[in-house]
């Protein structure tokens, strides 16, 4: 198991070797670096290129629990840090009002505001001492009604987290410079409970599509890596490691296949890496053993996810063109 | 990551070890490297020179290609800056005898220059007098084709003649003579990326113009790379190089417009073509006809198939043309038309709308249809058919319904300035494309498929006011 304080870059590159991410230094040395320097990073690329992959490779080869962040239009404060549980704190001011209001021995001249309501019912003071009101608060507001979203219970992590903040361009500019702040000091003020400082630096990956633009403020703090589209070896690789029982032949022809796919301009939705994983995989389940005519008529919905292109390949044609290219023949004229 | 404090130190002279500047260490080194970084353009944060520093003692400077990757991801958050960096890294650390070969090519180089700036220095002069230019205007004479130096040295020498006889006239031919060489710098001197501004050290300039060299080298050959083919990797740099030359463009137009509000334009051309093209007549000033009006561009994209990468290709350059709240609008066509000019102009919608364009996510399937498209144009947005405006049709003329389209074009030029067509098909071909001739008929066509013919073809029509080129009908 890798530990950050002796982390050496073969190593790392070991480890994501044996974990199956296929990889190559302009990869792994970004990863390694932002580790070593305890700084976030920032991968970007293209729908399925490997950038979610990478913080979950990271977890697994730290042994260190992945809290994830998964970002969207209208993210804000109260479901990426903490918020109160209110409903819970509803619940226990209603117990209060319910069964007390009368101050514990020795506290009735606190002045909090405890004057009598409808807890002086009964009477004589219960079993079990009902707190003030002021110290009523102070527990409504304590650990125990802490609702903990990811960015806290990241920095709170007893063991160093890898925290994921996955597809931080669906937010906003401000949720941004929320993220900022926090990233730059690794700690948040939670008023009612104090500073909390990260027990440990949390190793930060964060992915962008580059739908928009990210602040350069928060591009400064990270560091950068872009992930490229894989090139055909990539892919094949990709898919040994990922699919087992996978035959060399069945892998080269899915990668081709889906080559010819993402080439063809009249496709709307481009199937990526996923989609040939799970190409692969539904072949090898199916114990399909050759991208033929039948088997691409009964498998190629896996990764045509739109009905017209599935239209689009019923087309004897298209079909035919798709299997000689899986066979790695150039098309018929 | 301790154990990598081995790697550096004395480091191994071997080809893939990176040398830093001798005596400066790894912090003086990085200072130099993120000093030149900044001075092409390339913002770096101090902050960001101290992780350089922090990431080259845990990754160590044996080996090149990490160190280049290592500091890449320290230092380059935009990816269109990659090239920059990538030609200054190559540049910036090398071996002390490289650095002595750089600066020897570099003074080479700029003796060159000076001896280029001398001889136009002799030869722009009205007489005995020597032009009021400045620096830039000689070494734009200097890049000049010979045939073009002539042409001005022939101008200047019948303008001495007819001084002679009318002395108020020499004040105007440097005038004259500056504005020629303003509008042809840096375009048509054929240098697609100037010279920096040196910083007055000579190693860290000979290093720079090293960088700026290269980078220029291999733009000059994305310029001629037909955009349909432009793969994955190239695109950062294609988009670099679009935004420079957009940029730099945009520049030459705002001094352009600027101007024009002042005192009307001389015609530079038609005052050279009278009086030196027929030799001996006396020297008179053309003043541009019409009043220099900054057009307002309306560009309408054929999205279907490929075109889409070409669309979002040719709105790119026009909007670092023109900034987000210039004078254009931007349509989209296939079988019937949209506008996206919001999309565009929202903020951040525009890198989104670009991977959109161009994942070329369009595809309806039922056909291109100019002649529907251009029917929902006068329908919804009429009022964008000023005489300012200049159409722009981006298409390769493979569409329904050509015969309304062709009519509706030719209304629509009734009423606008002027409609070019870009085609990305090859002019050779255009022969044996029927729907071509049709379109001729009604627009100015020009081939345009390279950010190269794009450059040319929006520098004539912003610039020229209206582009040479085939006559219309
Ligand atoms: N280099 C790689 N090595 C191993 N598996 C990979 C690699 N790249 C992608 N994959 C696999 O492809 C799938 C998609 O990867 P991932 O979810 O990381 O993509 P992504 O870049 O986050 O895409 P999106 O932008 O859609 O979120 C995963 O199953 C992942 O395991
Ligand atoms: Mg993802």
């Amino acid at each position: 198991m890798l530990t950050v304080e002796s982390l050496t870059l073969p190593a790392l590159r070991e480890a994501f070797a044996a974990d199956g991410y296929v990889c190559g230094d302009e990869i792994i040395v970004p990863v390694y670096v932002s580790i070593a320097l305890g700084k976030p990073l920032l991968v970007e690329g293209q729908p399925g290129v490997g950038k979610t992959e990478i913080a979950k490779v990271l977890s697994r080869v730290f042994d260190a629990p992945l809290v994830r962040l998964q970002c969207y239009e209208g993210l804000d404060e109260n479901k990426a840090l903490y918020e109160w549980n209110y409903q819970k704190q509803l619940l226990r001011i209603q117990a209060w009002g319910a069964g007390a209001g009368r101050p514990r021995d020795g506290e009735a001249g606190v002045g909090s505001g405890s004057s009598g309501r409808s807890g002086d019912l009964d009477g004589a003071p219960g079993p079990t001492a009902v707190p003030a009101v002021s110290d009523l608060e102070a527990e409504v507001f304590s650990e125990e009604f802490l609702l903990e979203r990811p960015l806290l219970r990241a920095l709170r992590s007893r063991r160093r987290a890898v925290l994921l903040i996955d597809e931080i361009d669906r937010t906003d500019d401000e949720f941004e410079a929320f993220l900022f702040e926090i990233l730059s000091e690794f700690q948040v003020t939670i008023p009612e409970l104090g500073t909390v400082v990260a027990r440990h630096t949390p190793m930060v990956v964060l992915t962008s599509n580059r739908s928009r633009e990210l602040s350069d403020a928060l591009k400064r703090r990270c560091l950068l890596l872009y992930i490229d589209f894989p090139d055909a070896e990539k892919e094949l690789r990709i898919l040994r490691n990922k699919v087992p029982g996978l035959r060399e032949e069945l892998a080269r022809q899915v990668v081709l296949a889906v080559r010819q796919v993402r080439a063809n301009e009249r496709v709307r939705k481009k199937p990526s890496v996923a989609e040939s994983i799970d190409w692969a995989r539904t072949l090898v389940a199916l114990n399909w053993t050759e991208l033929d005519g039948e088997a691409l008529a009964r498998t190629l919905n896996v990764i045509l996810k739109h009905k017209d292109d599935l239209e689009l390949y019923a087309d004897p044609a298209e079909a035919d063109a798709l299997r000689l290219a899986a066979h790695g023949e150039p098309p018929a004229p | 990551m301790t154990g990598h404090g081995r790697a550096f130190g004395a480091g191994p002279a071997g080809s893939r070890a990176v040398p830093l500047i001798a005596g400066r260490g790894f912090e003086g080194s990085l200072v130099a490297f993120a000093s030149l970084l900044r001075h092409l353009g390339v913002g770096v944060s101090t902050a960001e020179v101290m992780d350089a520093v922090a990431a080259l003692r845990v990754v160590g400077l044996s080996d090149r290609a990490q160190v280049k990757t290592a500091l890449q991801a320290v230092l380059v958050k935009d990816l269109s800056d990659v090239p920059l960096y990538s030609a200054l890294f190559d540049a910036f650390f090398v071996p002390p005898e490289e650095r002595r070969r750089q600066i020897a090519r570099h003074a080479q180089r700029a003796a060159a220059a000076r001896e280029g700036s001398d001889r136009a220095a002799q030869d722009l002069r009205l007489g005995d007098r020597p032009l009021s230019l400045e620096e830039r205007h000689r070494r734009t004479y200097a890049g000049l084709s010979e045939e073009e130096r002539q042409r001005i040295r022939r101008f200047l020498d019948r303008a001495a003649e007819d001084g002679r006889r009318q002395p108020s006239l020499e004040a105007i031919v440097d005038r004259v003579v500056r504005r020629y060489l303003e509008d042809r710098s840096p375009l048509s001197a054929g240098r697609p990326h100037r010279e920096p501004v040196p910083l007055g050290d000579e190693s860290l300039d000979a290093c720079l113009s090293e960088a700026c060299l290269t980078l220029a080298e291999k733009e000059e050959g994305l310029r001629f790379v037909d955009l349909e083919s432009v793969d994955e990797a190239q695109l950062p740099q294609v988009e670099a190089l679009i935004r420079r030359l957009s940029r730099r463009l945009a520049t030459m137009l705002s001094r352009r417009y600027r101007l024009s509000r002042r005192r009307p334009a001389i015609d530079i051309r038609r005052t050279i073509r009278k009086n030196i093209g027929t030799g001996g007549v006396p020297f008179r000033l053309s003043h541009r006809s019409k009043k220099v009006r900054k057009p307002r561009l309306l560009l309408v994209n054929d999205v279907s198939g490929s075109m889409a990468r070409y669309a979002a290709f040719v709105t790119m350059f026009l909007y670092g043309l023109t900034g987000p709240a210039g004078r254009v609008e931007v349509f989209i066509f296939s079988e019937d038309l949209e506008r996206v000019t919001d999309r565009l102009t929202s903020g951040s919608g525009f890198r989104e709308t670009m991977r959109w364009l161009m994942g070329g996510t369009r595809q309806w399937g039922r056909g291109t249809n100019l002649g529907q498209a251009l029917r929902t144009l006068f329908r919804d947005h009429e009022e964008l058919l000023t005489p300012s405006t200049v159409v722009l049709v981006l298409s390769d003329t493979k569409t329904l319904a050509v015969d309304e389209a062709v009519g509706r074009l030719a209304e629509a030029g009734s009423r606008v300035r002027d409609i070019l067509w870009l085609n990305p098909v090859p002019a050779a071909e255009w022969e044996r494309v029927p729907t071509v001739a049709a379109f001729r008929g009604v627009a100015r066509m020009y081939e345009c498929s390279t950010v190269q013919h794009l450059e040319r073809i929006l520098h004539e029509v912003m610039l020229r006011g209206t582009p040479g080129g085939p006559l219309r009908g």
